[in-house]
This record gives C-alpha cells, structure tokens and sequence, in this order.
C-alpha cells in the first residue's frame, strides 16, 4: 500500500480545506480584480486619516498600460486558483504543487514591504501583509501536511540518514555503519516519533531542516546533507560543544532519533556487536 | 456512550491510585479503576524504543520548559510510573514528613510498613549490584566514602537491567503486579485504554468522569472520585476544568529532582547494563541536598548521551562495555509550575533550573568524578556544555572551578511532585491531611502532587504510603 491509498491525516485534511478556501478566494477575486481593480487604491486611500496615517498611494492611471498589468495579474491569479484546485482535488499526489504558489507569494510579500519601506504607501502595506500571510498559512499547513502519514518528508529523512552516516560510518570499530541498516533504524525513528505530540513532531522535524540549512547560514554554501562526510563529521562535533544551548539541543535530540534505533534490537546485530574488549 | 456506576471511582494506576484501588475494594467497596494506557505482561517489555512507545507518556518526550528544557519521564500503562521506574524504595524523611504538619509519623509509619510488605521491598543482595557498583565501591573504598545497595521492591530479579524500560521478567513488583491484581481480586472494575477528559460537577461535589475509550465515549459516576494522574496531569485536568483551585495553589510549586550523570571509561570490562540499573546509593553529601544512585542503561540510551561523531563515536560504541555511569540528583531549591495543556497536550510544565542547584549537580559530578578516578577511570564524560570530557584529576579540578550556568547542563528530572500540594490551611493548600479537596467535598486526590516539597529521595514509597495513610482514614468515615 502506497502513502496515497491511506486515509488523510488530520493535518492534510487542514491543509486541504485551506486549498479549497484558496480556489474560492481566487474565484472570488478573479473577476473583482478584472474590474473593480483600479478602485482598490482608491478605497484603501479613503480609509479614514485618523485610523492610519500614511501617505496615500497615487490612484491607478487609465491608460492601457494599466489594463495590460491587469491582465497579467489576472492571469496569475487564475494559475493559482486551479493549481490549488488541483491540491484540493488530490492532496497527495498534487501537494508539492504548492511550491509553485508559495513562490508567488514570497516573491510578491518581499516586493510589497521593499516597496512600503520606500514609500509608506498604505496600499504597499495592506498588499504585504495580505500575501504575507498568504504565504505564512500556505506553509505552515504544507509543512504540517507534507510528510502524510510518514511523519518525516523526503528531505528531513535524507537529514536523518545523513547525520546517521555521520554518527556511525562504515568499518572502523566495528563493520556496520547506518548505511547498513538504516531501513531498520529509519522505520525505529518512525516508530519512536509516532508515540509524540504533534508539537514535538514538529519540533524535530523543524530541527532536522534547521541542521540541514546551518552550514549554508555560516556561509559554507552547502547543505548539511550534502557536505562530505569528515567535513560533516567535524561539523556536528562543532555543533555538540558550541556556546550556544540551542544547537547542543538540537544535535542532542537528532542523535537520540538515530543511537537509540541503531542499538535498539534487543540483541544487537553481529555487524555492530563488534566489541575490542571482548 | 457507555455508562458505568461505582461506589468509587479512582481515575490512574501508579504508586497513589492502585492502593487507594486495593484498599477500598479490599474492604468491600465497588471500585471501578480507569487507565489511560494498557495492560502489559512481561513479554511485552520488548526492546527499548517499544517501551519508550507504549510505556512512556508523549514516547518519553515529556518536557518541563525552561533553559535547560528538562525532560520529566513518566511511565504511562498499568502501574503508571512505578511501571518505568528504578524500583527504588526510600522512606520518606521523618523530618520532612513532620515538617508537613499533614501527617501523623506514627500512623504514616505504619502504612509504610504495610506497603513495604506488600511490594517485597528489602534491601538488595549485593550479586545483584553488577559492574556499575564494583568499580564505583572500588574508589569509595580508596577515598574511604561509604556506599550502601539501596532498597527496592523485587522478588525474584534476574539482572535484566531493564527497569526503566519495564521488568521483561516481572520481578519488578510494580503496582500492576501488586495492587491492582489485589484490588482486582477484590472484585474491583478495571478498564484500561479509558482516558478521562471531562468531570460531571454538581453543586460542591464531582458526580463523575468523563472521556474516551476505544469504543467512542464513556462515562463514569461514582461517589467518591480518588485523581492518580500524576504530578503533571492531575493539576492540568484541574485547571482545565477550574476544580478545587480557590486557594490558587493548583499548579504551583512543582518540585522535581533535577539530576544528571557522570559516564566514566575503563580498561576493564565494566557491563553496567548486567544488573541492578539503580542497586546502590551514596548520601555523603546529603546535606547539600544532593544524592547519588545508581544509573545503568542500554546502550542505545546510554551512548545517545555521550559526545562524539565519526570513527570516534565508533570506537566508544565499541567500548560501550567498559563505560560506568552513575547519576546525581539534587533536591531542588526552586520550583516550577503546570498550566493546562497546550496544542493539544495533555499539561505543560514550566521549570528552571536554579544556579544552586547547578552548582550541586555540578558538586556532585566532581565527587563521583574523583571516586571514578579513584577507582581507576581513563576518563569521564560529563554533560556539561563547557567542559564534556574530563581525561585527569587537573581537568576535574578545572571543571570544579568553572563559571557554569544552568544552561550548560544536560539535565533531566524525576519525581514532579508538589503541584496539589496537601496543607492544613485551606488558602495554603489544595487537598487536606485526608488527601481530599478542600473545595469538592467528594474528590481525593492520591499521587505525587500532594507532596507539598522535594524529598530528596525517590518518592514511590512515599506516594503509596500517603494513599494507605489517606485510603485509611477515609475507610473509617466510610
């Protein structure tokens, strides 16, 4: 059985109602922005002075070049609607479409608050926080829904396995390494996250994406995940003995999610019993 | 909705609920018991991450926030957290209990007695103790500190090692091997996967429970209402359901024993997995509030704790038989409290670590480092964020005079308890010397919560010995 032919979780099931509002509001909108767009800036203007003090935002103009923006922005809008027609319709096998709108978003949120500091036009502002939190609710519920009933998606597992290579490389004291048996300890992990709250599932899963976009934030230009293995190694001993609580935290808690499967079975297998004292 | 009616209805298996079970069914009273979790047999008790699984509360991932965030497991199933303890049994202080003013010493001292009798509770023969106590006897007999087997409520310990991960042969004699199958036998109702959610409340009293079960919903009336929840849960259904808080005292004043460990490496082969996890004790230092006892784990738990990445960490896996660890506790001079649960968790806990008492910890860790050495270590690990590895007695000494802050330890608790704490004025108090609510004239309330401070030592004779007490006084008003 596929992810697929299960039942959806509880947090697909918000993500997908969430679609279904976007296709509503994109149907909504369509045809108001088409043609009552060029009052939007005037009605924003006529807000009472005394509840927002901000400049006003010049009116749009009536020439063609406005109704060409128009168009296109439109456009955009009806891309979006049937894409996020298309996530309500199968949220499994669509979902990843999404990233298509959030794109959108944050392009357009990083425009508007560029724009609004520049001018403080009211307009600039209400667009900001408006696709702002668009793109927040977007990820948010995405982020919840993505791994389905898996409990970690593809790029936090390849974060899980990487720090398991890095914890336990083949050969050295003993022949086994994660490589070995990482389908057995992926599975444990799976098994030990199942018996958390949500909240602390995504507390770990908000970790392993936070390790594997640290290097790139120190300016290394790569992923954890993809760094070569002595250089992760050195790296996550750095992180184990930094300064800073948080990321001892974090390499804390990502090495209980791979030492306690690898050692689970309660007799160990050959390749890691493997004992210079013996 | 299924409906049950009992004469008394006692919501929680652990140390409190299962005794006040026992007795009132023993005296010929209709109990009916409700478990959040299941019934497990000793075959269950299968591999680490199982036990975490069914036997821990949120897998184990119970946590008190704060810097450090303290992890605070507790056992979930039959026998609540005597099901995951160490099995370890202290007598509570006499000086704290008559500090108290809540209990008379002569009365209390003889449910003690009764519990004892009952758990099989008897000091430990010392074939039991395993490698983790040789080595760590070794250097108290050089240093000349006395180290002594604790007592524990066994019967028939075949040196598993698995206590905290529960008894996979069942000579842990937990309440689901005691007291339940007492109050079972009695003719007591148990219902296991029954989780209670909601109260019925008339006037000044609580009509029942209610809440979730495998079938759907469930109800339960009953007169007389006994809480086992836990330290954590039990004031969390509480102020969810604004109950018995007039004093504000619901919550409040959660005290636990922080405590963490030292891990030391030697040449020889140690096996501190092969025994007793918590055979033995050492209270020099108690005065400074601060005990050690014994701390054993399998390996995956144990080297999930130790630093290292890489052929390094390999080669400490590989010398994983040759690691003794012991741990430290301290009672603790602050105090944290519970809220109600947030996203859908069932309490969230709130504590933070004093300096004082991480200077303890940190006084306690340099003690055991120098027995460790004493005894012939090659090295400690320490947990703590400066300085994780010690190699020598200069390094312990370093270690010793090091700024640290509560925030570089790697801390974990047990024993929550003072959250429902039990006092003679009303204002000062949630529950009275009889354990029952000062607000709801037919709610008791029988877990660790009402210990009103930090013991000091593990409290699971201590809360069995409070129900009897209670259970007692209340069968002859009955």
């Amino acid at each position: 059985m596929t992810a697929s032919d299960t039942r959806l979780t509880p947090a697909e099931e918000r993500f997908r109602l969430w679609m279904w509002i976007s296709v509503g509001m994109y149907l909504l909108g369509l045809p108001l922005f088409l043609l009552l767009g060029r009052q939007v800036a005037a009605f924003l203007n006529g807000l009472p002075r005394t509840l927002i003090q901000l400049p006003p935002y010049p009116p749009a103009g009536t020439g063609m070049e406005v109704v060409f923006w128009q168009i296109l922005g439109v456009s955009l809008m009806g891309i979006l609607g049937v894409l996020c027609l298309y996530i309500a319709l199968d949220v499994r096998r669509y979902g990843p479409m999404i990233h298509a709108l959030l794109c959108a978003k944050f392009i357009s949120t990083v425009c508007y608050v560029v724009l609004f500091l520049g001018s403080f036009n009211l307009a600039f502002l209400v667009a900001a926080l408006t696709d702002g939190a668009i793109l927040a609710l977007s990820w948010g519920l995405w982020f919840l829904a993505s791994p389905a009933d898996q409990l970690l998606d593809p790029w936090e597992r390849r974060v899980l396995v990487a720090a398991g290579d890095t914890l336990f490389p083949r050969d050295g004291a003993f022949p086994a390494g994660y490589a070995d048996v990482e389908e057995r300890c992926m599975a444990d992990a799976i098994r030990f996250l199942t018996a958390h709250s949500p909240m602390d599932r995504t507390a770990i899963r908000l970790m392993l994406r936070f390790l594997d976009l640290l290097p790139i934030m120190q300016f290394r230009f790569r992923r954890f995940h993809t760094m070569p293995a002595m250089e992760r190694v050195a790296f996550f001993e750095r992180l184990e003995h930094s300064r800073i609580a948080p990321l001892r935290l974090i390499t804390m808690a990502i090495k209980l999610y791979i030492v306690i499967p690898f050692f689970n079975p309660p007799e160990l297998e050959p390749g890691i019993t493997t004992d210079t004292s013996v | 909705m299924k409906t049950y009616t009992s004469r008394v209805v006692v919501v929680g298996t652990g140390a409190g609920g299962a005794v006040a079970a026992a007795l009132l069914a023993q005296a010929g009273h209709e109990v009916l018991v409700l478990e959040q979790g299941r019934r497990y047999e000793p075959e269950d008790h299968a591999d680490v991450i199982s036990s975490f699984t069914r036997m821990y509360v949120n897998g184990g991932a119970t946590i008190a926030l704060g810097n450090p965030p303290i992890p605070i497991p507790l056992g979930c199933g039959v026998g609540g957290s005597t099901l995951i303890n160490s099995s370890t049994c202290f007598r509570p202080p006499r000086e704290k209990v008559e500090h108290w003013d809540c209990v008379d010493w002569e009365l209390f001292e003889k449910s003690l007695v009764a519990v004892e009798k009952r758990i099989h509770a008897v000091p430990v023969d010392e074939s039991l103790l395993g490698g983790n106590y040789t080595v760590l006897k070794r250097g108290c007999d050089a240093l000349g500190v006395t180290i002594k087997p604790l007592v524990h409520n066994l019967d028939g310990c075949q040196k598993s090692g698995r206590c905290a991960f529960g008894c996979p042969t069942g000579a842990k004699q937990s309440t689901d091997r005691t007291f339940i199958p007492d109050a079972l036998a009695a003719g007591a109702q148990l219902l296991t996967e029954h989780k209670v959610t909601g109260v019925l409340q008339e006037d000044d009293k609580i009509a029942g429970v209610t809440g979730l079960c495998p079938s759907g919903t469930f109800e339960a009336r009953g007169d007389i209402i006994v809480l086992a929840m836990g330290a954590l849960a039990t004031p969390a259904f509480l102020l969810r359901h604004r109950l018995a808080n007039s004093s504000g005292q619901v919550g409040r004043g959660l005290r636990i024993h922080p405590a963490s460990r030292v891990a030391a490496e030697f040449d020889e082969v140690v096996d501190g997995d092969r025994g007793l996890p918590q055979g033995a004790y050492i209270d020099q230092w108690r005065d400074r509030g601060i005990m050690l006892e014994g701390i054993s784990l399998p390996p995956g738990p144990l080297l999930s704790g130790l630093p290292g990445a890489g052929y390094a960490f390999k080669s400490l896996a590989a010398q994983r038989r040759n690691i003794a660890t012991f741990g430290v506790m301290v009672s603790d001079t602050g105090a944290g409290h519970v809220r109600r649960g947030y996203l859908g968790a069932p309490f969230t806990a709130f504590y933070q670590l004093t300096q004082t008492d991480a200077e303890a910890l940190r006084y306690g860790m340099a003690r055991l480092g120098e027995l460790y050495f004493a005894a012939g270590a090659k090295r400690l690990f320490t947990n703590v964020a400066p300085m994780p590895v010690v190699q020598s007695q200069s390094e312990l000494q370093r270690f010793e005079q090091m700024p640290v802050k509560p925030g570089s330890f790697e801390v974990m608790a047990f024993h929550p308890t003072g959250t429902c704490s039990m006092s003679v004025q009303a204002n000062k108090g949630v529950v009275n010397s009889f354990l029952r609510t000062y607000d709801l004239k037919n709610l008791y309330i029988m877990d660790g919560s009402v210990i009103p401070d930090a013991l000091g030592v593990n409290p699971q004779l201590t809360i069995m010995g409070l129900a009897h007490h209670a259970t007692t006084l209340l069968l002859e008003r009955l």
